[in-house]
């Protein structure tokens, strides 16, 4: 039973050498295996330095522990030890007897302490977790001028309890489960018992353990392995770092994937407009909302095909310009050395430069970046020659309505597809961008997000709520998403 | 909905209502290419014949559909939806692919034809026919349910874009058109009937189940006039664009017109090239041929597959529909597009010949 490493057996120093050799100890420094004296037989503690809260250690487990008389214990079987510490002298709360080697070095690395008693083969596994972690912080990709301004950490348990904090109730269910090959990463699937779909729970179940990654994962890997389209462009899961949105994912029924080391969440299924949403939009009133929808609406549309239809019109539909517009254009293009798509793709991949830029430059640097490349730059580009002025303001209004996409996968998703239709109208005017734009949009109405339509409820028709592009009132918001498993319930109830 | 819930016992409602969305996606579909067909026949066989009594002989497509859907309904769609298909069903499919094909390759010739004449004039007709073609094929790609579902997206917009758009473009100036038998009389608008019979061809394709269902599914259908409604809608829809034309172009103008894309042109608008309305109306007309086309060509995949199962593996089908609809356009650019005008009021024969066998 010793031999074959699988599970504990009695003798302590036997274990104690096989968890030694699996984790590397001695020459490993941060494994700790403290031997110590528990009444009347010994005992050990495995954990790992930094990831247990060593407060707690001395004062809950080691000095309990060590205070019982050599007496004590003494007709306890041997196989009942570690069971009668726990009982006289451990004073912590989620504990967990366990006698397999893997899941105990397993826990063991997650910041818990592993309990052993000379005799026995079992092990008590305590949550001791207790490593530094940032505090809640405000949404940096979420900013909202309503509503509550706190995030997800990359703490797992902190994020768990932000929601439970949100969600108070009885249905609310938490599923651990550790994705990845040798490196496990913990995800935690949450929903509402009753209201999300058991068969899309599953699905998303089975995908995280199908994973065979050696590598810490994110919640963009995540997402990555859930979704069933991996060539597409869109986005097929939504993402939030705002615990009150993951709140009302759950409450539509969607299931939330937490990332242990992730300060973001993960909706799933979703559609397509989810990722036009803000909370925002929830948090005014229904007019507002609506308005500001249509406003994001459109400069998505300007975002992707206001530089493809600007070079069409030039190169193919003059006639769609009136005569004066038409001459001051050519007038300027005549001064700018290079071809009209060439000067265009230069000028939106100079745009996404400044954008990327600004983004990756520390703190206030990133906003004087932006002012600098967009407005000097801009103008002496201007002066030079070197730029039409009508294409820098098509470019600046694209790069504009591009900035009011809220889920950055999307943003960059859709800058890819601007470029496509930018190509396609130098290449073939609107004949061509209407013919891609019609694929890609077929495209995406085939495409599903954990088995439900990326396009639904608009395009298969589904009953629910029929928040999609309009922002309606609250009393005809009752109903939950298509894909929960009672769309009928009132969402208040 | 209650002849689907019937079919269910009642048992499971949210099974139900995704089969009867699947099915409503697909009569969408159909309602589409049933109208870009009558479309594309009206400007351009109709309009040789008929001149501005075109509306009127187009207006025999409309209960030719309806009645298209019912029969698709009636005769075929529990039959085909079984496992074991005989010989005369596989011909009957045979032929439905064959029809199918030959309708979505005539819209692509006839959104080429628009296309050269008001959008992209400098531009080879070889290039717009391919570029069309793919486009169509790569919507086909999505296995019909894209396209199915992109059509019931715009099921009410396009129509109502398109009747807004025709209205502020065209010209009510001349009331010519208030007269239509007065330019060919009696005998050329019976032809012009006969021959509009044949833009049902594209509700057959309502024979065949959405392929996003499953053998459940598939057995389950709406009744006959779930389709049959919503096929003439569309091709009403095109009558309508079409009797614009005829009430505010004259006689003159419309028999002087050799090519069909000029043809069609002038069914965009009664004044040609003239700013963004005209322009968005010609997309719009676009995109209703594509729409139509890539739903006729996954239709025609979906019974090539289900009549010869040598086919079955994955988008072989569509592949040789893909090369076959290359290869025809091709020739229709090297020898004229008039060849396929001529030759497409016989797409319905083989298959209703087959159908009233069945």
């Amino acid at each position: 039973m010793c031999d074959d490493a699988i599970t504990l057996c009695p003798l302590l120093r036997r274990n104690l050498e096989i968890f030694k050799a699996r984790l590397g100890a001695p020459a490993n420094a941060d494994v700790i295996v403290r031997r110590f004296r528990s009444g009347a037989f010994e005992s050990a503690l495995l954990a790992i330095d930094g990831m247990t809260d060593a407060k707690e250690v001395d004062e809950n487990i080691l000095k309990p522990c060590m205070e019982l008389a050599e007496t004590e214990g003494e007709h306890v079987p041997p196989s009942e030890r570690v069971g009668f510490l726990m009982e006289h002298a451990v004073s912590i709360l989620p504990m967990k007897m366990k006698e397999n080697i893997d899941e105990l070095i397993a826990d063991a690395l997650s910041g818990q302490c592993v309990l052993l008693s000379e005799g026995c083969a079992v092990a008590c596994v305590m949550d001791t977790r207790g490593f530094e972690k940032r505090t809640i912080g405000r949404p940096e990709a979420e900013k909202v001028v309503l509503g509550p301004h706190e995030s997800f950490t990359e703490s797992i348990r902190t994020n768990i309890t932000l929601l439970r904090r949100i969600v108070q109730r009885e249905e609310l269910v938490t599923e651990f489960v550790s994705a990845g090959g040798k490196m496990k990463t913990r995800c935690a699937l949450l929903y509402l018992r009753g209201t999300a779909d058991e068969e899309m729970i599953a699905r998303i179940r089975e995908r995280l353990l199908g994973c065979s990654y050696d590598f810490a994962l994110t919640t963009g890997e995540v997402e990555q392995l859930v979704e069933e389209h991996p060539l597409s462009l869109i986005p097929q899961c939504v993402r939030t770092e705002r615990p009150d949105r993951a709140a009302s994912f759950l409450a539509e029924g969607q299931v939330v994937v937490l990332t242990d080391g992730s300060p973001a969440a993960l909706g799933a299924p979703s559609t397509v407009f989810h990722q036009l949403h803000t909370p925002d939009d929830s948090s005014m009133r229904w007019q507002y909302g609506t308005f500001l929808r249509l406003v994001r609406l459109i400069g998505v549309l300007l975002h992707l095909f206001l530089p493809g239809a600007y070079l069409a019109i030039l190169r193919f539909h003059q006639e769609l310009l009136s005569p004066m517009l038409l001459t001051s254009v050519y007038e300027t293009s005549s001064r700018v050395p290079t071809p009209v798509y060439l000067e265009a793709l230069l000028m939106t991949l100079a745009f996404d430069l400044i954008s990327e830029a600004s983004l990756r430059a520390p703190g206030e640097m990133g906003n004087a970046l932006g002012i600098v490349s967009g407005l000097i730059l801009g103008q002496s580009a201007v002066s030079a020659d070197i730029v039409s002025p009508l294409l820098l303001i098509v470019v600046a209004a694209s790069g504009l309505g591009g900035f009011c996409v809220p889920d950055y996968g999307l943003s960059v998703g859709l800058k890819l597809i601007q470029l496509v239709l930018l190509t396609a109208g130098a290449v073939g005017g609107l004949y061509l961008m209407a013919l891609i734009a019609l694929c890609l949009l077929c495209a995406l109405c085939a495409m599903r997000s954990v088995g439900s339509p990326l396009t639904a409820p608009l395009t298969p028709r589904r009953p629910g709520n029929p928040d999609i592009l309009l922002r309606l009132p609250l009393r005809f918001q009752k109903a939950r998403a298509f894909f929960a498993k009672h769309q009928e319930t009132d969402r208040r109830g | 909905m209650p002849n689907i819930r019937k079919q269910t016992g009642g048992a499971n409602p949210v099974f139900a209502r995704r089969v009867l969305a699947s099915w409503r996606a697909r009569a969408a579909a159909a309602a589409v290419a049933v109208g870009a067909q009558v479309f594309s026949l009206g400007a351009g066989v109709l309009m040789t014949v008929s001149l501005n009594a075109m509306w009127l002989a187009a207006l025999a497509a409309v209960p030719a559909s309806v009645l298209a859907a019912l029969g698709a309904r009636r005769v075929l769609a529990q039959r085909l939806s079984k496992g074991e298909i005989g010989g005369l069903s596989r011909a009957l499919l045979a032929a439905l692919c064959l029809t199918l094909a030959a309708a979505g390759i005539f819209q692509v010739a006839a959104l080429t034809a628009l296309s050269e004449q008001s959008l992209l004039p400098q531009a080879q007709s070889l290039f717009v026919a391919l570029s069309g073609m793919t486009a169509a094929a790569l919507c086909a790609l999505t296995g019909g349910a894209g396209v199915a579902r992109m059509a019931y997206a715009v099921r009410w917009a396009l129509p109502l874009m398109l009747a807004v758009l025709t209205a502020s473009v065209l010209s009510f100036d001349t009331p010519a058109g208030l007269f239509p038998l007065l330019g060919t009389g009696a005998k050329a608008l019976g032809l012009s009937a006969l021959m509009a019979l044949s833009a049902a061809a594209p509700a057959l394709m309502l024979t065949l189940p959405p392929p996003e269902l499953d053998e459940r599914g598939q057995a389950m259908a709406p009744g006959g006039w779930f389709f049959a409604w919503r096929a003439g809608l569309g091709a009403l829809g095109a009558v309508l664009l079409l009797m614009a034309v005829s009430l505010c172009g004259t006689y003159e103008t419309l028999s002087e017109l050799k090519v069909w894309g000029m043809r069609m042109r002038v069914v965009c608008s009664g004044k040609p090239r003239e700013g963004i309305l005209q322009t968005g109306l010609t997309l719009l007309q676009l995109l209703s041929l594509v729409i139509g086309a890539s739903a006729m060509l996954s239709g025609a995949e979906q019974a090539a597959v289900r009549a010869f199962s040598g086919l079955a593996r994955r988008r072989l089908g569509l592949g040789l529909l893909f090369l076959l609809g290359c290869g025809a356009l091709y020739a229709l650019v090297v020898f004229g597009f008039d060849i396929a005008l001529r030759a497409a009021p016989f797409l319905l024969v083989p298959t209703v010949v087959l159908l009233i066998r069945a």
